[in-house]
């Protein structure tokens, strides 16, 4: 072959190539046009409310554009009080369901099939009852003459009912019944995942039980167990209704400032600093746990 | 195919006609707007202090007031549309203070049904409940008696339930401290006054079991024994007496709340609204309207009128037996900016 035929053949192939980089491109764009109904969805129910309450959290009572809703949040520390308590509460929370929720998957995970159905059934159960009835129902167990006093005081290990609600343990009952679901699925669909097998090599080489569990089951459960805590975390952040039923007016979290501001002041702009502020906040808290662990990572499995 | 056009041309006359009868009736009628509670309470306001709406000519629309929130939204928007709201007496105050009411003509609504403290320039009071102490008799041999006994934890042991918002806190703290329940809204406005108030509120914090929401969150407390005293509406009151709870009720210092109604700026029709609150206040409407919502009459002579029992009448704010023991509340105090800062420092002192 010439030399000039070597370059037609090589010009050839370069359009060809050229032609197919184009398709691919067009191909990656047309499926990225599917997905803008989606896109315009979000926008519209999610960046564009967000957008306003940002603006609406620089309008003063008399309608001007100021900083005042957010020098009053730093001038009071009242806000971070209940921040704190929020984080708190939430991070109780987590770690409460964490470890009952480890146990449980890992349980349900040895169970025959016909029981792993039910039990998951079981956990699934409570969602199928609103909130708002399961908190009312803790009310009535754990209250002074309530269920759970009844029983301690009749059995004679308590002589005066205990404070068991309108606080933050009581609370904190309430929102750990309600959470863990979130915790036990994505944990027993990481466990289910787990080759039984290795735990037994691992045995059958001589490592001690919890050695074992340690070094080969806990590192390949964790993809689950972070992203149960993240989900359980996140969502516990945003609690209104447990702990205003339970909490007995005592235990302020950050959704309660807020309805506080507006019924307080009539006006959104208050509220809306308040809902601004924790949100950059939390934003900020996952920034910096990202900074340590990929959230992909973790929702792909692949720890 | 004929028959079938003349019929639908038919059909069309008849309900061309129809409508043309249907506007003629509406035009002969005036309707009045009043945004309320909803629920029953709005029900026996249209049963009972509207009840003479038809023999006025008036239809009565009957909308959601949405609460405070609703009604200062729909006052400073401007939107049309209503014509008598209805709200507690603190804050037609902070609408009246803000201009955004039209002044109640005392022409057409006859002045003298009603006491003078019911009958402001802008507003005008129309029904009334009261805040007081609550108890669990079977708790207590001698039943407590004032705001003093209340903080009195030492003589009065048990779990104490008080409103979250602060409502009537401030005043029963002043009182416990030994203010005269006369002086009591002059106290808190002077200087000084809600210090006051709070460093004897300080005194009481540890033994408040719950910091209560609503009505009928402090409702159920007293009625499952959760508490053992509380700050509690007398209509709730009334409730729990009636299913047979154990609870007590103290007239002696409690507060008496005044709801009022309040015409917006823009009312379409003030006249018809005005002659319509007038027959609202009459003493049979009102007490009827007393015996359909259990809220006190604002109107005196309605307990004269033979339709409210001596039992219900027991339990209403402005019977004469109980108005005297009872402290008015004063709305100019909650519609000022030191009660709206006083609130605030109150959530955060509950926090």
């Amino acid at each position: 072959m010439t030399s000039a035929a070597w370059i037609e053949a090589g010009a050839i192939r370069e359009t060809r190539d050229r032609d197919v980089v184009q398709a691919e491109r067009r191909e990656q764009l047309m499926l990225a046009l599917l997905s803008l109904p989606a896109l315009a969805v979000m926008a519209a129910l999610l960046l564009v409310p967000m957008a306003w309450l940002l603006g609406l959290s620089f309008i003063g009572d008399d309608g001007s554009v100021t900083l005042a809703n957010y020098t009053r949040l730093f001038a009071d520390g009242s806000l971070f009080t209940s921040m704190a308590l929020t984080v708190q509460l939430a991070l109780g929370v987590t770690v409460i369901c964490a470890v009952l929720g480890y146990v449980l998957a890992y349980a349900i995970t040895l169970m025959p099939g016909w029981a792993q159905t039910l039990c998951l059934a079981l956990v699934a159960l409570p969602f199928w009852t609103s909130a708002l009835v399961r908190t009312y129902a803790w009310l009535v167990l754990l209250q002074r003459k309530g269920v759970v006093n009844k029983m301690l005081v009749a059995s004679d290990i308590v002589a005066e009912p205990l404070h068991l609600v309108h606080n933050l343990s009581g609370t904190m009952v309430g929102m750990v019944h309600i959470m863990l679901p979130f915790m036990v699925f994505p944990l027993y669909a990481g466990m289910r995942r787990i080759d039984g097998d290795l735990m037994r090599a691992a045995l059958a080489l001589g490592a001690p039980v919890f050695y074992a569990f340690r070094r080969v089951y806990l590192p390949q459960s964790l993809p689950g167990l972070v992203a149960g805590i993240v989900l359980v975390f996140v969502l516990s952040l945003g609690f209104y209704i447990t702990p205003a039923i339970l909490g007995g007016g005592k235990v302020m979290v950050i959704a309660m400032i807020i309805e506080r501001d507006v019924n307080l002041h009539l006006n959104w702009g208050p509220a809306s600093a308040v809902a601004i502020l924790f949100l950059v906040s939390v934003l900020g808290l996952f920034a910096a746990i990202g900074r340590f662990l990929s959230v992909e990572r973790i929702f792909q499995g692949r720890g | 195919m004929i028959s079938k056009a003349n019929k639908v041309l038919g059909a069309l006359g008849v309900a061309a006609t129809l409508f043309a009868g249907a506007a003629s009736m509406a035009q002969a009628e005036t309707t009045v707007t009043y945004a309320g509670w909803g629920g029953s309470t709005s029900e026996s306001v249209l049963k009972g202090l509207f009840a003479d709406a038809e023999k006025l000519g008036f239809t009565v629309r009957d909308e959601l007031s949405g609460g405070w929130a609703g009604i200062k939204a729909h006052l400073t928007s401007g939107a049309p549309g209503w014509d008598i709201a209805d709200i507690g007496f603190a804050r037609c105050e902070e609408a009246s203070q803000a201009g955004l009411l039209m002044p109640v003509d005392y022409s057409i609504i006859d002045k003298s049904k009603i006491p003078a403290a019911f009958a402001q320039a802008n507003y005008i009071g129309t029904y009334t409940f009261s805040y007081g102490l609550a108890y669990q008799k079977s708790k207590y041999g001698e039943a407590p008696q004032t705001w003093a006994d209340f903080w009195d934890v030492a003589k009065f042991p048990g779990r104490r339930a008080m409103n979250s918002q602060g409502l009537y806190a401030l005043e029963a703290a002043l009182m416990a401290d030994g203010v005269k329940p006369e002086d009591v809204y002059a106290t808190l406005k002077a200087p000084g006054g809600v210090d006051r108030a709070f460093k004897k509120l300080e005194e009481i914090k540890p033994s408040v079991g719950v910091w209560w929401r609503s009505p009928a969150d402090v409702m159920q407390l007293m009625r499952d024994g959760e508490v053992d005293m509380a700050v509690f509406p007398n209509g709730r009151a009334m409730s729990l007496a009636k299913e047979g709870a154990d609870v007590g009720f103290v007239w002696n210092q409690a507060f008496l709340d005044i709801t009022g109604w309040l015409l917006p700026k823009n009312a379409g029709d003030p006249a018809a609204a005005m002659k319509l609150i007038d027959s609202a206040l009459d003493p049979v409407n009102q007490a009827n309207f007393a015996v359909l919502s259990g809220y006190g009459p604002a109107n005196p002579k309605a307990f004269d009128t033979g339709i409210i029992s001596p039992e219900l009448m027991a339990w209403m704010p402005t019977a004469p037996q109980n108005l005297a023991l009872q402290v008015l509340v004063d709305p100019t105090w909650y519609a000022s900016a030191e009660a709206t800062a006083a609130y605030e420092r109150f959530g955060k002192f509950i926090q």
